[in-house]
């Protein structure tokens, strides 16, 4: 078993923007280490998003070679990928997208229910992870009448409650306040100390940095540097 | 779990929900109403062929119809009585009526009409041919003498219920034989070939014109049109020398041509009518879908397929087309029982003079296929409507503006 649970070759991606061609990525290497929580770093337009497209398998690499916990992800079909998606990955994202008509509660159980865990189960690991992210007194409010930081909890419940191996989180701070967007941080830092679990989360916010123990820098599409971080240079 | 986020999701948007459940519903009425007035034109149609003039088929000797051009009497059916009393005891027969037709003069003294005299039992008949719509006088009834003339035919000979008219006519020997018969009544069965030509008198009369005991045809009165298959096959079984024919065959013209072409006109505005529901539910719910478009990229990004995500929304389009079909049918019903009560008055159809009300019928086979129809309809819509985002790539749904 590989200690990487990911590991990238020359992996380009390119946009079609109109008649312009966008290198999006522009063939580097890179190896993620597991149970880490990395930071994805780099001005807009460097490649950041494309990149965690790609880890998350919801973009196919165009070129290069790419195992996720040491499977080939570039051969996998796509009843393949839906199974690590729903299975192995977990997703949060810069404008939370929870299930509206649903409450906080049924937002993680839904998953957990598409996955085939029974119902009692499912009940119990929900309200396990909304406890986990300190929102389970308000597992029955419906994500339009929660404010925006305990919307992203409920996303981060909802992608911790799937017992996925990474989780992958877009931009999660950019639509909170420093204060929620640090208590965010701190979630997800004690989530990886606490559960092992990997987090690849990609920040333009320089607190980031506080909370990352692997950073991976991109500009341009290329691939500036990647490397852990030590408890002095997070401190 | 799907299910219980598709029926959330109906109730996100009321308002674009109602406006699909209207349109099924709009599609399923018109669907049904339509199915109904066609089948109650068809009844009324049945109803007139049948208790007009032919009842519900008529029995002859084998081939009588088809082949025999010469000398018609030769083939006609000997020993009646025991033939009348056999056909009786058949499955599903419930009267037999004995006739002989033929061509004759018909004189009122100054002027004479060439007509088609059809000798009947007036008094058995009376009872079942209740559509022959007399206009003045009485049926033939039992009169011996009576003789009950189309409107037509009794505007040509310028008699009415009293007068005296002279039927002449050749023998199956060849002689020529006539009779004075008094005018009981006048029929008008709103078709000019009938009211034009045909005349009614007691078979015995006929017989006596014609010199002959035979009968030429029995009309069946059965205990309704749908046990005919059944009848005509133990009849055949029974009489292998005689043939029965339904009446849709024997009103070929304009009972059979007005099914075919009634429902020929059905096709053509069900599909209308479904095209409509279609376009109209793609139209809505793809605005629906669309708006939707990062919550399905988020969906895809969780593992679910896009078999998946097409399910949660046929399961969406289905319920409310579920919903609004069921609203058509109703709606429809309740139609029936106030607006419709009276029947829907229409101008005289092709070939007939005289107008008519339909009414509607509404059966459960009606129902259930202007359902289904407009369910199936209605939720294809919807699918159309998501293929494209469904099949989205997921990073482009994500990304799609909200």
């Amino acid at each position: 078993m590989s200690k990487f649970l990911y590991e990238l070759r020359d992996v380009s991606f390119d946009y079609q923007l109109g008649k312009e061609k966008v290198h999006a990525l522009q063939g580097f290497s890179l190896d993620i280490p597991s149970c880490e929580f990395v930071s994805l770093t780099g001005p807009s337009g460097s490649g950041k998003s494309t990149l965690l497209n790609i880890l998350g398998l919801v973009e196919p690499l165009q070129s290069g070679t790419f195992l996720f916990a040491g499977r080939n992800a570039v051969s996998l079909s796509e009843a393949e990928k839906n199974k690590i998606r729903r299975f192995e990955i977990g997703f949060i994202f810069q404008s939370f997208h929870l299930l509206e008509v649903l409450s906080a509660e049924e937002n993680v159980t839904y998953f957990l229910a598409r996955q085939g865990v029974p119902l009692k189960q499912r009940t119990e690991r929900a309200r396990e992870a909304l406890l986990s992210v300190g929102l389970i007194e308000h597992a029955k409010k419906k994500p339009l009448e929660m404010s925006g930081g305990q919307r992203q909890r409920v996303a981060v419940a909802r992608a911790l409650a799937k017992d996925p191996k990474v989780i992958l989180a877009d931009e999660p701070t950019a639509n909170l306040d420093s204060r929620t967007g640090r208590e965010l941080l701190e979630l997800l830092r004690r989530l990886v100390d606490e559960r092992n679990v990997s987090i690849v989360m990609s920040s333009h916010e320089p607190m980031v940095q506080e909370y990352c123990s692997f950073k991976v820098s991109l500009v341009d599409g290329r691939l500036e540097s990647a490397g852990p971080r030590s408890q002095k240079e997070r401190s | 779990m799907l299910l219980v986020v598709a029926i959330r999701n109906i109730i996100r948007n009321v308002r674009r929900s109602v406006i699909t459940l209207v349109t099924a519903m709009i599609g399923a009425a018109a669907l049904f109403l339509f199915q109904g007035f066609n089948t109650g034109i068809l009844s009324q149609y049945r109803e007139n062929a049948v208790h007009a003039r032919f009842g519900y088929g008529q029995v002859n000797t084998k081939g009588y119809r088809d082949k025999i051009m010469e000398k018609p009497w030769e083939h006609w059916m000997k020993n009646s009585d025991d033939l009348l009393r056999q056909i009786k005891k058949l499955a599903g027969v419930s009267l037999v009526f004995p006739r002989v037709e033929f061509f004759s003069l018909l004189t009122n003294g100054s002027l004479t009409v060439s007509g088609r005299g059809v000798g009947i039992d007036g008094k058995e008949e009376e009872a079942f041919f209740t559509t022959m719509n007399i206009v003045d006088g009485t049926p033939l009834g039992d009169a011996g003498d009576g003789i009950v003339l189309g409107v037509g035919l009794a505007r040509s000979l310028a008699v009415k219920p009293g007068d005296t008219v002279t039927v002449l006519t050749n023998t199956v020997h060849g002689s020529l034989n006539g009779a004075d018969l008094i005018v009981k009544g006048i029929f008008h069965a709103g078709t000019r070939d009938i009211d034009d030509v045909i005349f009614q008198l007691p078979i015995n009369q006929a017989q006596f014109l014609l010199d002959t005991q035979d009968v030429e045809t029995v009309s069946l009165g059965l205990t309704s049109h749908e046990v005919w298959p059944a009848f005509q096959r133990e009849f055949e079984r029974t009489f292998p020398q005689l043939e029965a024919t339904p009446f849709n065959v024997l009103d070929k013209v304009y009972y059979q041509h007005a099914v075919d072409w009634l429902g020929s006109q059905f096709e053509v505005i069900r599909l209308i009518i479904l095209s409509v529901v279609v376009l109209g539910i793609f139209a809505t719910a793809s605005s629906a879908i669309l708006e939707r478009t990062q919550e399905i990229g988020m969906l895809r990004a969780n593992g679910e397929s896009v078999s998946d995500i097409l399910t949660l929304l046929a399961y969406e389009g289905a319920f409310v087309a579920f919903a609004g079909g069921i609203c058509g049918l109703l709606l429809v019903t309740i139609a029936n029982f106030t607006v419709f009560s009276s029947g829907i008055p229409m101008p005289p159809s092709p070939g007939i003079t005289r107008s008519f009300n339909v009414f509607l019928e509404l059966n459960a086979k009606g129902a259930l296929s202007a359902f289904l129809m407009v369910a199936v309809t209605a939720t294809l819509g919807t699918l159309f409507a998501a293929m494209k985002v469904a099949r989205m790539p997921i990073a482009k749904a994500l990304r799609h503006a909200a």
